[in-house]
C-alpha cells in the first residue's frame, strides 16, 4: 500500500475550490424534484421533497441513518420500483420530463441515470467484460468501439494504469477500492447524464476513499453527480451543494460551504456540529 | 441512564471453582461433539468404500484366469496310473461327480474305473457277433453320455453310460450301467463296414449315416412302444445317399438330423442338406491344411474344427437373404500354430479344451472368445482326453497311463468383448448386443452383453431429463427471480414435497394407469404436449398487452396463478379436439397409425411413459437445487445490472444465470444421477425389454431394474449372479463418476465466483 500512497498522493488542497461564486439561481438544472412522497406500505418515508440538482455539480445528501437520503437517491433512477409495496406520488423531472410518466422506458432511464452502490458489486466476469457490459446490453457490437469505450471509461475512473495488463482477468481478484472504481467505470461507460453514488466509499479504506473522492472531483466535468454520504467531511470535501435531510424531510439545501459554515436551520447546525446522529 | 450505570457494578467472578468446572465440562462436550461428528463422517466414507470393495470382491472372479492342478485326494496328489482294463483306448468319459471313468477298450470291453486310483469298479464285454469288429467310435453327445460304435458288418450300436446313486449306510455309492437307447441289437446301416458314422436323435427318432470309401447310407430309426406289452419296436428305413465327389474323412449329424457335415481331404468342409435329395452340397474351404478335429459344441448348433496347425474355428448355420442357410465361419481360436493332440468340448458350457503337440493345455470359451488357460500339463502328445460333466476335471491318456487333473474354471463366459462388444451368437444373423441370461433349455448360449442395459439406462434417463430439465429449471428461474415472495414460500415446499412421494407409487401409476391411458389417448397426449406450452405463451403475451388497470389487479409476481386455469382449460381443449384430429389425420387411431403407417412398433410401456413418470420424480431434485442457486445470487449483482440500464430479462440471462450456473449444473447432474439409479419406476413402467432402440414408443431395461428383476432368480456364486454385481458396479461407478465430476466442476466454478 505504501507505493499506492506515493504514486497517488492526493492533493486535498486542490479540492478546496472556491465555492463562493456558486449560486443555485445561475445553475442549469438537471433534475427537479416536485412534492415527492414515498411510502413503504402504510409508512411514509419521504414527506414531500422539493429540490433541484444542478448540472455538472456534485450534490451531497447528508443526514442521520434512516432519514431517507438513500431512498430519495434511488427515486432518481426508479430503483425503488424493485421494492415491494413501494408507492410514490409527485414528480421528478429529468431535463424537463417526468421520469414517473406513463411512457417512460425504465431501462433507458437507468442508463441515463447511473448508480453506484455502497458495496462494490462487480459482475463475476473479466474487468473488460464488466465495463463492456453496459454497452453490450445496449446492443453495441463493434469491437473497436467497445475497446475504445472501455479504455476511456477505465481512464476516466483512474483505473486504466492499474489494470491495463490484466483486462481479461476476473474482476473479483481486485481490491475493494479498485472494484468500486471499476463499478464507476462500468457506470460511466454507457454515458449517463447523472451519476448517483450511494455511500460509495463507506466500505473502503481511507486511501481508497480519497481516490474515489478525487475521482468524483474529476467526473463532475462530464456528469451531474448526486452522492449520499454520512461522512460530513467527505460531503464538505467533494460537493458543491449539500442537502440535509432529517426524518424524511429536506431540512436545508444550499451551497456546501454556506451550509456547513452558516446553516440557516438549527437542526442542520446540531447535526453538523455532532449533537445527534 | 448514565448516572445509574455507575452506581453499582454487578459482582461477577469468573474464577470460582464452579465456573472452572463448568468450563471443563464445556470443553469436554466440545471434544465429544467433534469426535462424534468426525466418527460419523469417517463411517460414511468407510461404508461407501465397503460397498465398493464388496462389489469388486463379487465381480473380480469373473475376470480371473482358470487354474489346473493334478487332482488331490485326501491331501495327496493323484499319480498317473496304468490304464484300467489294459488294451487300447477307443473312448474315454466320466460321470457327473468325476469319480468314475469309462473306458472302451479294443478288446472290446467297457471298463468303469475309479478316476482317482484306477481301480476297476465294473467291467463288461461288448457283445459282438462272431468276426465283427469295431471300425469307428462316435461321441454323439457328451452331455447326454451317448456314443455309438460303427461295426465291420455295416451295423451300428448306440450306447449310453448311466449312473445310479444310492446311499446304503449313509454313504454314496455310484453304480454304473450301460443302456441301449436303440435296443441291444445293432442297427443295420448299409452293406459296407462303418468306417465312418454319424448319429443323432432323441426320444424315438434317430438317424444314422455311415459307410466307407465314399459310399454312405442313411438310416432312419423310429421307435414305437407297444403300450400293451411295453415292447419297443424299431422301424428302420435305409437309403443309399448319392455318391460323394469327395471321399469323407469325418462325419457329423446335427441334432435336427437335417444337416450332414463332412470333413473332406484338402481342408474342405461339405454341408449336405438331407431333407431335399437334389440340394447341392455346400463345399467350403475350411483350412489350407487338413481337418484334424471335427466336433459339435454343446447344443449341436456350432461346429468346431481344427486344422493341422491347431487353428480351431467355430462355424454355424446362418440364414441368408434367400431364406436358405449358409454354414458360416464365426471365429477362430489360435493354439500357437501347433497341431492338436487332444480336443474335447465342455458338457454344460460353450467351451472346449485343447492339448497341442507340446502338451500345452488350453481352455477356451467360444462366446467370450476368451482363452482362460495356457499351461503345459504333459510332455508331448497325449493319446486321449475326457472332460468331466461339471468341467471340474480332465482325464488325459499319455504313454499308457491316465492322469487325472482338477480344473478350476468358474466363469469363462465373461470377457470385455462379451460384455461391451457385438457378439455373434449362435443362430443370429449377425453380431449383435443381446442380454438374455436364461432360457428354457439347458444347452443355450447365455448372452451377457451389458450394452442393451446401459443403453436402456441412458435412454430412460435421457427421456426423463428431456421432460424434467426444462420444466424444473424454468420453474426454478421463475420461482426464484420473478415470483412474489409470499407465493414462493408456498410453492417451493410444495414441489419439494413431491420428492417425498415413494417412487413405487409413481411407477405403479405409470405402469397401470398412465401407460394404458396413453395408449388409448395417444393423440390427445401429444396434442396436450403441444397445446399447453403454446397456450401458456399465448396467455402471457395477451396478459402483457392488457391495460395496466387490469394487470395491476394482481400484485406483481402472483400472475403465475392465472396459468392454473389456463393449463387446465388447454388440457381439456386438447382432449376435446383430439378425436376429430385423430379422425382427420390418423384415420381414427393414432396408435394404430404409428405402428401401421410409420412402421414404428409401439409398446404400451414405453420410453414416453417412463420419461413422464421419471421426469416427475426428477423435477423436485433439479428444481430445488436450481432454485436455491438462483436465489443465492446476491441481490446487489442484479441491482448493479439493472442500474446500468439492463432489463430484468437481460439481467437474468447475462448476470444471474451465469452466476448461478455452478448450482444449476450440479442440479442437472444430481438429477441425472437420480434418473440413472432410479429403479422402481423403470421396473414397473418400462416393460423390461432389453432392446437397443432409441424409438420413444419402445420399452427398455435399465441396469437397476435388471438387477431387481434377476437377482432373486440367480444362483449365488454363478456367472449370472456375478454379472448382476458387475451391473451394480457399473451403475455405482457411473453415478460416482458423474457426481464426482459434477462436484469438481462445481468447486471450480465456485472458486471462480468465490468472493461474491
Amino acid at each position: 500500500m505504501t507505493t499506492d500512497i506515493k504514486t497517488h498522493a492526493i492533493d486535498i488542497s486542490a479540492m478546496q475550490r472556491d465555492q463562493r461564486e456558486l449560486r443555485l439561481e445561475d445553475e442549469e438544472i438537471t433534475l427537479q424534484v416536485k412534492d415527492l412522497r414515498l411510502s413503504y406500505g402504510e409508512k411514509e418515508a419521504l414527506h414531500g421533497i422539493d429540490m433541484l440538482i444542478p448540472k455538472n455539480r456534485v450534490t451531497a445528501f447528508i443526514g442521520p441513518s434512516g432519514c431517507g437520503k438513500s431512498t430519495l437517491l434511488r427515486c432518481f433512477n426508479r430503483m425503488n420500483d424493485l421494492v415491494d409495496s413501494c408507492h410514490i406520488t409527485g414528480e421528478i423531472l429529468l431535463d424537463g420530463d417526468n421520469i414517473y410518466g406513463r411512457a417512460v422506458d425504465v431501462a433507458e432511464l437507468r442508463r441515463r441515470v447511473g448508480m453506484v452502490f455502497q458495496k462494490p458489486n462487480p459482475f463475476p466476469k473479466s474487468i473488460y467484460e464488466n465495463v463492456a457490459y453496459g454497452l453490450r446490453i445496449q446492443g453495441v457490437k463493434k469491437k473497436r468501439l467497445i475497446d475504445e469505450t472501455v479504455e476511456w471509461a477505465l481512464r476516466s475512473a483512474a483505473l486504466w494504469d492499474e489494470v491495463k495488463d490484466r483486462l481479461h482477468e476476473s474482476a473479483l481478484g481486485m481490491s475493494g477500492g479498485q472494484q468500486q472504481r471499476l463499478v464507476i467505470a462500468r457506470t460511466i461507460a454507457v454515458k449517463p447524464e447523472v451519476l448517483l453514488l450511494d455511500e460509495p466509499a463507506s466500505a473502503l479504506d481511507p486511501i481508497s476513499t480519497l481516490k474515489i473522492e478525487e475521482l468524483i472531483h474529476e467526473l463532475k466535468k462530464d456528469f451531474t453527480i448526486a452522492i449520499v454520504t454520512h461522512n460530513m467531511q467527505q460531503a464538505a470535501r467533494v460537493s458543491d451543494y449539500t442537502a440535509f435531510m432529517y426524518m424524511g424531510d429536506l431540512i436545508e439545501f444550499g451551497v456546501t460551504d454556506t451550509l456547513f459554515t452558516n446553516p440557516v436551520k438549527k437542526q442542520t447546525e446540531d447535526y453538523i456540529t455532532g449533537r445527534y446522529g | 441512564m448514565s448516572q445509574e450505570a455507575t452506581a453499582t457494578v454487578p459482582d461477577l467472578d469468573f474464577d470460582t471453582p464452579s465456573a472452572r468446572r463448568k468450563r471443563k465440562v464445556r470443553a469436554l462436550k466440545d471434544r465429544i461433539a467433534s469426535l462424534g461428528i468426525g466418527i460419523g463422517g469417517i463411517s460414511v466414507i468407510i461404508a461407501i468404500l465397503l460397498i465398493f470393495f464388496y462389489l469388486l470382491y463379487e465381480v473380480l472372479p469373473l475376470f480371473q484366469s482358470a487354474e489346473v492342478e493334478p487332482w488331490q485326494q485326501n491331501g495327496a496328489v493323484v499319480e498317473p496310473y496304468a490304464l484300467p482294463g489294459g488294451g487300447q483306448t477307443l473312448y474315454l468319459a466320466m460321470e457327473e461327480q468325476a469319480e468314475i471313468g469309462l473306458r472302451l477298450t479294443d478288446t472290446p470291453a467297457l471298463v468303469f474305473f475309479d478316476t482317482r486310483s484306477g481301480d476297476i469298479v465294473s467291467e463288461q464285454p461288448v457283445a459282438l457277433a462272431e468276426g465283427v469288429s469295431i471300425r469307428s467310435v462316435v461321441d454323439i453327445s457328451p452331455a447326454r453320455r451317448l456314443f455309438a460304435l460303427g461295426l465291420s458288418d455295416g451295423t451300428a450300436l448306440v450306447l449310453r453310460h448311466d449312473y445310479k446313486s444310492s446311499y446304503p449306510d449313509g454313504k454314496r455309492v455310484i453304480t454304473p450301467e450301460i443302456a441301449y437307447p436303440l435296443g441291444e441289437a445293432p442297427i443295420a446301416v448299409g452293406e459296407r463296414p462303418l468306417d465312418l458314422l454319424a448319429v443323432n436323435g432323441d426320444g424315438d427318432d434317430w438317424r444314422l449315416v455311415g459307410g466307407s470309401d465314399g459310399v454312405l447310407t442313411r438310416t432312419d430309426v423310429s421307435l414305437t412302444e407297444n403300450f400293451l406289452t411295453g415292447e419297443v419296436q424299431a422301424d428302420v428305413d435305409s437309403q443309399l445317399l448319392p455318391s460323394q465327389d469327395v471321399k469323407p474323412n469325418k462325419l457329423l449329424l446335427m441334432p435336427d438330423r437335417r444337416w450332414l457335415l463332412v470333413a473332406a481331404p484338402g481342408g474342405k468342409l461339405v454341408v449336405k442338406d438331407l431333407q431335399s435329395s437334389d440340394a447341392v452340397p455346400q463345399v467350403l474351404p475350411a483350412t489350407t491344411g487338413e481337418i484334424r478335429q471335427f466336433e459339435l459344441l454343446l447344443g449341436g448348433t456350432s461346429l468346431m474344427l481344427a486344422d493341422d496347425k491347431g487353428l480351431v474355428s467355430q462355424w454355424f448355420l446362418v440364414r441368408n437373404d434367400q431364406g436358405g442357410w449358409d454354414m458360416t465361419r464365426i471365429r477362430d481360436f489360435d493354439n500357437g500354430g501347433k497341431p492338436l493332440s487332444g480336443f474335447v468340448t465342455e458338457h454344460r458350457r460353450k467351451g472346449f479344451a485343447t492339448v497341442d503337440s507340446d502338451g500345452t493345455l488350453r481352455l477356451f470359451s467360444t462366446t467370450a472368445e476368451r482363452n482362460v488357460l495356457n499351461e503345459e500339463v504333459v510332455d508331448g502328445d497325449i493319446d486321449g482326453i475326457a472332460y468331466a460333466p461339471r468341467s471340474n476335471a480332465l482325464l488325459f491318456e499319455k504313454d499308457g497311463k491316465l492322469q487325472f487333473w482338477a480344473v478350476h474354471n468358474e466363469h469363462p463366459e465373461i470377457s470385455w468383448s462379451a460384455l461391451w462388444s457385438q457378439v455373434w451368437y449362435e443362430g443370429y444373423e449377425e453380431p449383435s448386443y443381446v442380454w438374455q441370461s436364461s432360457a428354457a433349455n439347458n444347452d443355450f448360449e447365455p448372452k451377457y452383453s451389458l450394452m442393451p442395459l446401459a443403453f436402456g439406462t441412458l435412454k430412460a434417463a435421457f427421456y426423463a431429463m428431456l421432460l424434467a430439465t426444462p420444466l424444473a429449471i424454468c420453474g426454478a428461474i421463475y420461482t426464484a427471480y420473478f415470483m412474489a415472495p409470499g407465493l414462493r414460500r408456498k410453492v417451493k415446499p410444495m414441489i419439494e414435497l413431491m420428492e417425498a412421494l415413494p417412487t413405487v407409487i409413481l411407477g405403479f401409476l405409470a405402469g397401470l394407469w398412465l401407460a394404458p391411458f396413453m395408449e388409448l389417448n395417444l393423440a390427445a397426449v401429444f396434442i396436450t404436449l403441444l397445446v399447453v406450452p403454446l397456450s401458456v405463451i399465448a396467455f402471457a403475451f395477451v396478459w402483457a398487452q392488457m391495460p395496466n388497470r387490469i394487470r395491476f389487479l394482481l400484485p406483481e409476481g402472483w400472475d403465475v396463478t392465472l396459468l392454473v386455469p389456463v393449463v387446465i382449460l388447454a388440457t381439456m381443449f386438447s382432449f376435446a379436439i383430439a378425436g376429430p384430429i385423430e379422425n382427420a389425420l390418423f384415420s381414427g387411431d393414432m396408435r394404430f397409425w404409428v405402428s401401421q403407417e410409420l412402421g414404428i412398433s409401439y409398446d404400451q410401456r414405453n420410453a414416453l411413459v417412463v420419461g413422464i413418470a421419471m421426469g416427475f420424480a426428477v423435477i423436485p431434485t433439479i428444481f430445488s437445487i436450481t432454485e436455491d442457486a438462483i436465489f443465492a445470487v446476491p441481490k446487489n449483482l442484479s441491482y448493479g445490472s439493472l442500474a446500468l440500464g439492463a432489463t430484468p430479462w437481460q439481467t437474468l440471462v447475462r448476470v444471474v444465470l451465469p452466476t448461478a450456473s455452478p448450482g444449476i449444473f450440479s442440479a442437472v447432474m444430481i438429477g441425472m444421477g437420480r434418473a440413472v439409479g432410479e429403479t422402481m419406476i423403470v421396473l414397473m413402467a418400462t416393460g423390461n425389454t432389453p432392446i437397443m432402440d432409441i424409438n420413444i414408443f419402445e420399452g427398455m431395461r435399465t441396469l437397476a431394474a435388471n438387477i431387481a428383476v434377476e437377482m432373486p432368480e440367480s444362483e449365488v456364486g454363478s456367472t449370472h449372479f456375478r454379472i448382476l454385481f458387475l451391473a451394480a458396479f457399473v451403475l455405482f461407478m457411473f453415478t460416482f463418476i458423474v457426481n464426482t465430476l459434477a462436484e469438481s466442476i462445481r468447486q471450480h466454478l465456485r472458486q471462480k465466483y468465490g468472493s461474491l
